[in-house]
């Protein structure tokens, strides 16, 4: 029953591990907690329901990029009445999608949409009938991608009068788990967690005496094995002066580079490139990838490490989504904690950042009235980042200084509230440096990497479907991954143009 | 190319306009200033043709000129070419197909038509091979709504749709460089075949990415042209193509302003009807004059007064109004000048 369904309007003829359970959870109206690992078709969790139930499946998910390019390929694969409402949506047309929100079956949001009060005014006119929170570890300040917005989720799902809940996570320590059901207090949530290892992918680490021989060594490696291949790198920068790179010593390979400051419709072209098999390596920051639905990635290189563990199982996860044997290879040359190191100072305030706010604050709590705080606009006067901002402006909500961009008047003491801030920014500086720490130390481990990397997310570990890492088996002369051969070849523009326009070869040349 | 184009508008600026004034051009600011301007100095071609330049992309691309000395910028802002950048224009001018632009005619049709085509070969090519799941290369959802109805339209013929615009687009692509038919083609996306983005182009290529963007403009540009004059011969690609109305060439508030005049309401009364100042309403005659051949200067000024200025102009070879009132007199006053320069070079049988 469910999987003719499942079939009919996804074109997939079995369930993958985990799906049918969770789906069966949810219709029978219980709240849901997923841990499935990345990759595994967490989607069609809800994608599913929302086909099946009456009513409104609300799905909350922090990346807008993501939400866009699935609510897209849902478009083109049939199912249209689907909507992503965020920040970028024109004003002009919000108003359009406000008024027609019924028409819609599945209605993506972006967190900071919830406390818009006309689109939830509009919400609690339509029947909510499934609740889904996606990445739901961004709930939990121990999840490697704190977002204060979502601490805010139980209040909408209260306001929404209870609907089923669905939250779904990738990478949720058993700690970050726990969190997540305390704060969106549903203590009777039915777990489905399954283990966050593809048995499928292989684990092995390369190190180098200066950063300049990695590239070298990517080069030579998909010298020997031209697969379909995704590279990290921690700076836009880095993708483009690599593409260079690569090209030339790589004339046979079309290599393309993807970061978030490119314009939309060039990002689009790489990203439908890759998924088509027209490009064979991309050289990309963190930015590519969250919507990207490739299933033949053979190697994911880390030529920069990110800051924690989680996101580093998450951009691997992008290898071998169709089962065959997939590599994870990271580069390593001595400092290479430094970068990271210093984009997490990055991420929080500093000192005598939130200070200032909080003196600016406290000046500026007798002009009342019109005064208010505009995001974009406190940003620039202290020199505040997206992530830094939020995070000062969830801390001073929190203690009752401001409420939804105006200055409130009866707080306490600001000396107080300001150690207090201080010593909370310390602590998730130590914890975040913890992190990354945990992630170099994996790094330079000696035992089995695949258990190295999971045992705290889960208590064992699969068995390796092929090869498992470079210290227990693995080398690449036993490495037989499976490949379209390619040919790189200029066909000319007549040529091109033919195929284009799907005419036959006879015609004139 | 960028470099060439910024040299040919320093030069025919005459050091008459400020850099600025090459911005606002290029992304086709739509003010009365710019638009005079650009008939002023014969550079109508040129106006609108990198829309999405950033300040800062235009500022950097300057400073380079100069660091190579190819052009002098003087204390209140002006610049002038070199003796160095004068050659270099000369050498270079004639490996790009400037006159191909057609920018003030087509810059706002030309994003239209491109996207139309475009999506419409995306849709047409995959749908043919049965795929309709694929994503649009646009987002935008006139074009997309645009494209929708002409294929529903033509559902069951695109075998020859197909075939048509193959056979049109192959005719305009072989009389160009096989450089230019290869950048055309390559950002053509549709069945198993993804366009290259702009960055591709400039590497595959060695172009900056402001010259792929001009030469997909300018190649875009002479498509429409060739339409436009083979239109028997283009039954297919003339659907992608508005038809384009006088007004679009001067702004809206200037286009109520011609429709009042053409109803022969007089400049004071058009004055109150719009309450708006006696100077503005004559700046929008001086942009009507630029574009309207039936317009009748004769209303505001005599023949000899024609005449008089139009002899400053010539013998002194000057468009700067100051000069040439001085040279006038008090006969004259800038209004009428600024309608002999608007006019002086349309055909003389159109002139009075
Ligand atoms: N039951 C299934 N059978 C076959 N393919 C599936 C199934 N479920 C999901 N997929 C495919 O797996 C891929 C990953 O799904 P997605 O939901 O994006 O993963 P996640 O969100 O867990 O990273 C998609 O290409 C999807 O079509
Ligand atoms: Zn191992």
């Amino acid at each position: 029953m469910l999987e003719q369904q499942l079939e009919t309007f996804f074109g997939h003829t079995n369930f993958r591990q985990g799906q049918k359970e969770i789906i069966t959870d949810i219709l029978s109206g219980k709240d849901v907690l997923g841990i499935l690992p990345t990759g595994s078709g967490k989607s069609i969790c809800y994608q599913l329901p929302a086909r099946i139930l009456e009513g409104t499946t609300l799905v909350i998910s922090p990346l807008i990029s993501l939400m866009i390019d699935q609510v897209k390929q849902l478009i083109a694969s049939g199912f249209k009445e689907v909507i992503a409402i965020n920040s970028f949506l024109a004003n002009s047309d919000r108003k359009q999608v406000f008024h027609d929100l019924s028409k819609y079956k599945l209605i993506y949001a972006s967190p900071e949409m919830l406390q818009n009060n006309v689109f939830m005014e509009k919400l609690k006119k339509l029947t909510v009938s499934l609740f889904v929170i996606d990445e739901a570890h961004c709930i939990s300040q121990w999840g490697h991608e704190f977002r204060p917005d979502y601490l805010k989720l139980n209040e909408t799902i209260n306001y929404l009068n209870h609907p089923p809940v669905l939250a779904l996570s990738a990478t949720a320590t058993p700690e970050v788990q726990e969190d997540i059901v305390h704060q969106l207090d549903c203590p009777l949530m039915t777990r489905h967690i399954y283990s966050m290892d593809r048995d499928n992918i292989a684990f092995i680490v390369e190190r180098f005496d200066h950063f300049n021989q990695k590239l070298e060594y990517a080069a030579n490696l998909l010298k020997r094995f031209p697969v379909p291949t995704m590279i990290y790198f921690s700076s836009r920068n880095w993708t483009e002066q690599a593409v260079d790179i690569l090209s030339k010593k790589l004339p046979n390979l079309r290599i393309a580079f993807y970061h978030g400051g490119m314009d939309q419709t060039d990002r689009m072209l790489v990203q439908q490139q890759f998924m088509n098999d027209q490009l064979d390596v991309i050289c990309c920051t963190s930015a590519f990838g969250m919507g990207i639905n490739k299933t033949n990635i053979r190697l994911v290189i880390h030529f920069h490490l990110p800051t924690q563990m989680e996101s580093f199982i998450q951009e691997v996860g992008r290898a071998g989504r169709d089962g065959e044997s997939s590599v994870s290879v990271v580069l390593v040359a001595p400092n290479d904690n430094q970068l990271p190191k210093r984009l997490i100072e990055t991420e929080l305030p500093t000192e005598a950042q939130s200070k200032n706010v909080i003196s600016f604050i406290t000046e500026h709590i007798h002009i009342q009235n019109n005064f208010r705080l505009v995001d974009t606009e406190m940003m620039k006067l202290f020199h505040l980042s997206e992530t830094q901002w939020r995070f000062l402006k969830y801390q001073l909500e929190k203690h009752g200084m401001i409420k939804e961009g105006r200055i409130l008047t009866d707080f306490h003491n600001p000396h107080h509230i300001e150690s207090h801030i201080t010593t909370l920014i310390k602590n998730r500086m130590q914890y975040k440096q913890e992190k990354l720490g945990a992630l170099f130390e994996w790094v330079a481990g000696e035992s089995c990497r695949r258990k190295n990397l999971f045992l705290s997310f889960q208590t064992d570990v699969n068995k390796p479907k092929y090869m498992c890492c470079d210290h227990c088996d693995f080398t690449f002369n036993q490495w037989n991954p499976t490949f379209n051969t390619i040919k790189n070849e200029n066909i000319g523009w007549k040529k091109q143009l033919k195929q284009l326009f799907l005419q036959g070869i006879n015609n004139e040349e | 190319m960028f470099t060439i184009l910024l040299l040919e508008c320093v030069r025919q600026f005459k050091g008459e306009r400020t850099l600025s004034a090459i911005y606002h051009l290029f992304s086709g600011k739509r003010s009365a200033q710019t638009l005079q301007d650009a008939h002023m100095y014969s550079l109508t071609n040129y106006f609108g043709i990198l829309k999405s330049l950033r300040r800062n992309v235009f500022d950097k691309q300057t400073e380079i000129l100069r660091d190579k000395q190819l052009i002098v910028v003087n204390d209140k802002g002006f610049p002038f070419l070199t003796h160095y950048g004068t050659e270099y224009l000369r050498n270079y001018l004639n490996q790009h197909n400037l006159s191909s632009f057609n920018g003030l005619k087509y810059e706002r049709m030309s994003h239209t038509f491109l996207l139309r085509l475009q999506l419409f070969i995306q849709t047409v090519s995959n749908m043919e091979k049965g795929i309709n799941s694929f994503i649009p290369i646009t987002d935008d959802q006139e074009t997309q709504q645009w494209v929708k109805l002409i294929y529903v339209r033509n559902r069951n013929k695109l075998d020859s749709w197909l075939e048509g615009l193959y056979k049109e687009l192959y005719t305009f692509l072989i009389n160009l460089s096989d450089n230019e038919a290869e950048i055309f083609v390559d950002r053509l996306t549709g069945y198993q075949k993804i366009g290259l983005s702009k960055e591709q182009m400039a590497r595959k290529f060695n172009l900056s990415y402001e010259d792929v963007e001009l030469e997909l403009i300018k190649l875009t540009h002479q498509l429409i042209r060739h339409i436009g004059e083979h239109i028997e011969n283009n039954p297919f690609l003339s659907n992608f193509v508005q038809i384009e109305t006088d007004t679009t060439f001067i702004t809206n508030s200037a286009a109520y302003t011609y429709q009042l005049y053409n109803k022969g309401y007089g400049i004071e009364e058009i004055v109150r009807i719009r309450n708006l100042k006696e100077s503005t309403i004559q700046d929008h005659l001086v942009e009507i004059a630029y574009v309207d051949p039936n317009f009748n200067v004769n209303l505001f000024l005599s023949k000899v007064q024609y005449d008089q200025i139009l002899k400053i102009i010539n013998e002194h070879d000057t468009k700067k109004l100051k000069l040439i009132k001085q040279l006038a007199g008090n006969d004259v006053d800038y209004f009428q000048i600024r309608l002999v320069i608007a006019t002086q070079n349309l055909p003389s049988e159109r002139k009075s």
